[in-house]
């Protein structure tokens, strides 16, 4: 394969796992988001607060800490709706079996009655890792534009 | 016809009042009624001293932050002598609003957008455009100055109050005062988290939640961390005058929830892995987990829409490695992605969705555990006082004639303290 082929076919892959995190995420397929990550693995959920003047840290977690917030979840009161996930990959850089990858990403909520709002919109800022053949987030900050949630969640975004 | 009336004996207990004293329920049109609401504003939200910010967050003279009270649009700003000062946000030329945004620098004063008026930042105008207008009527920049509202700070903490009839802060505050001294009062704060939201609910119903420790068994965090623990139940509520009170400090168990120990950076009058809840009528909460505290405050928006507001404040002079760590220790239990935040906001949402379809009449406070955690006397003692403000009474607000608005019964449960 040429290195051109070879880089798109990397970038596809890469692009491929960024949208199938959202799709688990959004099946609640927790094993399957866990089993995304690279060990050991971080989830970094970031917001600017215009009131305060100050970039804000909402979650901080290393993989396995990810992995607990995800099966404890079902014990917890929990929001009854549906979310979907729609994502798209901005940039990707490669750099010696790495990746940075930027994406945009917006969730949909769907309440029990069906209705749909928009519920958060931001950015994913990816680092990739490649193990074996497999590419894996390695860390994944989300950096938030929205700030007023309708109903909080502790699941990640 | 039989199994109608059959239906409606079944029913007809839960649309009469509760047999119980009558500061031990109330009605839920007190939540829900738009008259009532009104009234609450005018005679409780715009009547009694609120908290707006903490003085960390207008660092620099000419900062500002905005807010609306009781529907009053106001501007908090640092001046020029760093004294900290309130006005109302408006052009007092026609109106228009003065501050747009919720936080920015105004160093060189304010300008109305509108016409260009001028103000400095001690509220005087400083300049009228094309003046000589106004030559004809005598109008002088002397006569337009910004409208000022009392301001006072307390701990860092900025009060203002719309009402000038109203008694100072301190005397508001009572015997709260001094618990406030030991935790707030001896080392310079600093808010390092901010968020709201708009959630669908009475302000009240949010204030009882925040107030009542029965709900506890709402999070499953709680139940394993404090309610288990006997020497969660080995405390009291200390209730003080204006229905402000505070739970006396526990110890949280979080090594029962496998989360880490809060032994280390320990706030201010906080023991090891305490927490303490405070509460300042009418819609203020002060909860510490032992390394970092939040602070809720409330805008009532309609009777089902509440702005809440919800701060992580931590030492000014925390060193990076202890910041991170009060972040980490505030994130694992509340803010929007804390465990916690979602189940009180749920619980309080399906109160309102009840209520205000009729579907449930009246809320019971009648937990009587001498003062212990789960007793519902502080919550009480807030219908109460919500009572005497508004001349109604909270189990029977509609009742005609003189409404009986006796706080004995809580004025009785504060001096058994």
């Amino acid at each position: 394969m040429s290195d051109v082929a070879s880089q798109l076919f990397e970038r596809e892959a890469i692009r491929e796992l960024i949208a199938r995190v959202g799709r688990l995420l959004d099946t609640k397929d927790f094993a399957a988001v866990i089993a995304s990550f690279a060990e050991p693995g971080s989830y970094v959920l970031r917001a600017y607060s215009p009131e305060i003047g100050k970039e804000m840290i909402w979650m901080s977690v290393k993989r396995a800490e990810l992995l607990r917030l995800l099966k404890e979840s079902a014990e917890h009161v929990h929001d009854l709706a549906d979310r979907t996930h729609q994502i798209t990959v901005d940039q990707i850089s490669l750099e010696k079996g790495e990746a940075l990858a930027r994406s945009t990403f917006s969730v949909f909520r769907t309440d029990m009655k069906g209705q749909s709002d928009l519920f958060a919109v931001g950015h994913y800022e990816d680092r990739l890792v490649k193990n074996g053949d497999t590419w894996l987030i390695d860390s994944r900050t989300v950096r938030l534009h929205t700030r007023m949630f309708t109903v909080p969640t502790p699941l990640p975004l | 016809m039989d199994h109608v009336e059959n239906a409606m004996d079944h029913v007809s207990p839960w649309a009469t009042a509760p047999k119980l004293p009558s500061t031990h329920y109330v009605d839920n049109r007190i939540y829900t009624d738009p008259v009532i609401f009104e009234e609450e504003r005018e005679k409780i939200l715009a009547a009694t001293w609120r908290l707006v910010c903490h003085e960390s967050e207008l660092p620099e003279p000419g900062d500002y932050r905005a807010k609306e009270i009781a529907g009053v649009p106001v501007v908090i700003l640092r001046s020029e002598d760093r004294s900290i000062m309130a006005f109302f946000n408006v052009c007092p030329h026609r109106g228009a609003r003065l501050v747009r945004d919720e936080r920015g620098n105004a160093k060189k004063g304010l300008q109305c957008l509108y016409h260009l008026w001028t103000f400095a930042l001690d509220g005087k105008c400083t300049s009228i455009t094309r003046s000589k207008g106004y030559d004809g009527c005598s109008l002088k920049k002397d006569d337009v100055g910004l409208r000022s509202v009392r301001t006072e700070i307390f701990c860092g903490m900025v009060f203002v109050c719309l009402k000038d009839d109203v008694p100072p802060l301190e005397q508001f505050l009572g015997g709260m005062a001094d618990h406030m001294k030991t935790h707030l009062g001896q080392e310079e704060l600093e808010v390092f988290h901010y968020h709201r939201a708009i959630i669908n609910t009475n302000w009240k119903l949010f204030v009882d939640n925040n107030s009542e420790l029965y709900h506890e068994f709402l999070h499953v965090l709680n139940r394993r961390t404090a309610v288990a623990h006997k020497s969660y139940h080995e405390r009291n509520w200390l209730l003080y005058q204006n229905s402000h009170n505070i739970i006396q400090q526990g110890v949280i168990h979080y090594d029962s929830y496998g989360l880490g120990e809060r032994s280390e950076g320990a706030l201010p009058g906080m023991q090891p892995n305490g927490m303490v809840v405070m509460l300042l009528f009418p819609d203020v909460m002060l909860n510490i987990r032992a390394t970092v505290m939040r602070i809720d405050t409330m805008t009532p928006l309609a009777p089902g829409k509440t702005l809440v507001e919800w701060r992580g404040v931590g030492l000014k002079s925390d060193t990076p490695d202890v910041r991170a760590m009060r972040i980490q220790h505030h994130n694992e239990v509340w803010g929007p992605a804390g465990r916690n935040l979602p189940e009180d906001i749920a619980a309080v949402e399906t109160q309102w969705e009840t209520m205000v379809q009729g579907g449930s009449r009246y809320s019971l406070f009648a937990r009587e555990e001498g003062l212990k955690p789960q007793d519902d006397a502080n919550l009480r003692a807030f219908y109460q006082e919500w009572g005497r403000c508004l001349g109604r009474a909270p189990n029977d607000p509609f009742r005609h004639g003189n409404v009986d608005t006796d706080v004995s019964h809580s004025i009785k449960e504060i001096t058994n303290v």
